[in-house]
């Protein structure tokens, strides 16, 4: 299949906005991941439901949040661009946290679980001989987690390709900063004789997602495999 | 394993640190039109012959629903020019003060009944009572379909239509309705069916009991790039553009 300049660049565009998305919530994904599983973070039940949250809200509601919020006359928002001159609602930025927020669940879940699945004891053990916090993440914790980060990577960035309701609230639809893969499908539906352009954009999507889901089909059944061989 | 965990590792970090999807400094001053989802084929034409007339100027098109792009609006989105499918959005952003002007309403659509191409063009509404299935946007919130119901009432047909009719999601749902055989007809805009060479047009609604549909235009208090939105409204608005709406099925006013 062929792509045309204008649908590379909306590929592109939603492998850098998914893509940006998954880097910047990484570290707040890990950590919270790993304070979840270790019991460490306070209130452990309000934080697991608000990251949850974006899970169950319908995507459109969402980004009617983000909006309020983080829109140029929302609290947040205001003093972005105020302070540090940078602009969420309707740029590229908008488009990337509105994927981010909507796929962080997935992240964490995945992530969560990895974390869980390594014996507090071998951490301690580092610190026994003579380890810092540092040398027990770098030395235990990271590799032995290394295949869910992995998959918990890969699936929120699957989700983040997919994200249409509170991209298109928050960020509107505008071509080449924001509208990627599944709101140019949106816009193609509707546009007369559009469908055509629409299906090869829908089998894009397909293809990505698929692509996606093997890698994390792949990485969990290590997993999983990692998991009976210690039992 | 750790190599594929690294490569993976890195190709998000460069992907995600190339992004930064173009900056907002562009050479030429951008305008941002919010414009119905309906205007989409017509308002890029528009913006090409526009650019082409001023090139200092370069529109940058953000389509969706009237009404999510009213309610960014009143949320302080920094559009130029907003081009509403219903008068009732336009007004109430007018009344929150988010209007420069008075909104100016240049464009009107038609509704037509669609069939398939071997069907033969009636003479009035009348044959409607005859179809088995007649595909219309849902006329309980839908515009299309709350259109085509006022336009049947007046007509007095509305009771006997009423049990025939097949609610779809949108305009474009029962306009596909009738290219897969899953309707006899539908009443669409007149917009949606100027070049699908999958249906025909049977009948163009009676002047008679024609409801009337406009579109509102104005450029926004708040508009970040005002000298290219007045611009843009008034090429919009001029009569030279009468072709190339009425090409895209609309009505110049």
């Amino acid at each position: 299949m062929i792509l045309s300049p204008a649908e590379w660049e909306i590929v592109v565009l939603s492998l850098q906005v998914a893509g940006a998305a998954v880097a910047a919530s990484l570290p707040f994904g890990m950590a919270l991941a790993y304070g979840l599983a270790r019991r460490r973070v306070p209130a452990p039940f309000l934080v697991e439901n608000l990251i949850q949250l974006p899970l169950v809200l319908p995507p459109v509601v969402t980004g009617l949040l983000l909006l309020i919020v983080l829109g140029p006359e929302g609290p947040v928002g205001r003093w972005l661009e105020g302070s540090l001159g940078i602009r969420v609602a309707f740029s590229g930025i908008g488009a990337a946290l509105a994927a981010a927020v909507v796929s962080f669940p997935l992240m964490v879940q995945t992530m969560r679980v990895a974390f869980e699945q390594i014996d507090p004891e071998w951490e301690e053990a580092v610190y026994v001989y003579g380890g810092g916090r540092w040398a027990v993440f770098r030395y235990v914790t990271l590799p032995l987690a290394a295949r869910g980060i992995t998959a918990g990577v890969v699936l929120a960035f699957a989700r983040a390709v997919g994200e249409f309701g509170a991209t298109i609230v928050l960020a509107g639809n505008i071509p080449g900063r924001t509208r990627t893969i599944p709101l140019a499908i949106f816009t193609r539906i509707n546009q007369v004789g559009g469908e055509a352009a629409a299906l090869r954009l829908v089998l894009i999507a397909v293809v990505l997602s698929l692509l996606s889901l093997l890698i994390h089909a792949v990485l969990t059944r290590r997993l999983h495999r990692l998991r009976g061989k210690k039992g | 394993m750790r190599k594929t965990v690294y490569l993976l590792a890195l190709f998000f970090v460069c992907i995600g640190c190339a992004d930064e999807p173009r900056s907002d400094e562009q050479p030429r001053a951008d305008i941002l039109v919010f414009a119905a989802a309906s205007l989409t084929d017509a308002l890029e034409a528009l913006a090409d012959s526009f650019e082409m007339a001023y090139p200092q100027h370069r529109v940058v098109l953000n389509v969706a629903a009237t009404s999510l792009l009213a309610r960014q609006i009143e949320q302080g989105a920094p559009a130029d020019v907003f081009f509403s499918a219903n008068l009732v959005w336009m007004q109430r952003l007018e009344e929150q003060g988010r209007i420069n002007g008075t909104p100016r309403q240049p464009l009107s659509n038609r509704l037509v009944v669609v069939g398939r191409t071997e069907q033969t063009p009636w003479s009035s509404l009348i044959p409607l009572t005859a179809q088995p299935h007649i595909a219309l946007a849902d006329p309980e919130h839908v515009p299309a379909g709350i259109y085509a119901r006022q336009g049947l009432e007046c007509a007095g047909l509305w009771e006997e239509v009423l049990p025939r009719i097949v609610p779809t999601l949108d305009v474009r749902a029962a306009l596909l309705a009738v290219r897969n055989a899953a309707a006899d007809v539908a009443v669409v805009y007149a917009s949606d069916v100027q070049v699908d060479p999958n249906v025909r047009v049977l009948l163009t609604w009676p002047p008679a009991c024609r409801p009337e549909i406009r579109y509102a235009v104005a450029r926004l208090s708040g508009a970040p790039n005002p000298e290219g939105a007045d611009r843009l409204l008034a090429f919009a608005t001029d009569s030279a553009r009468t072709d190339l709406w009425e090409r895209y099925g609309f009505e110049a006013r």
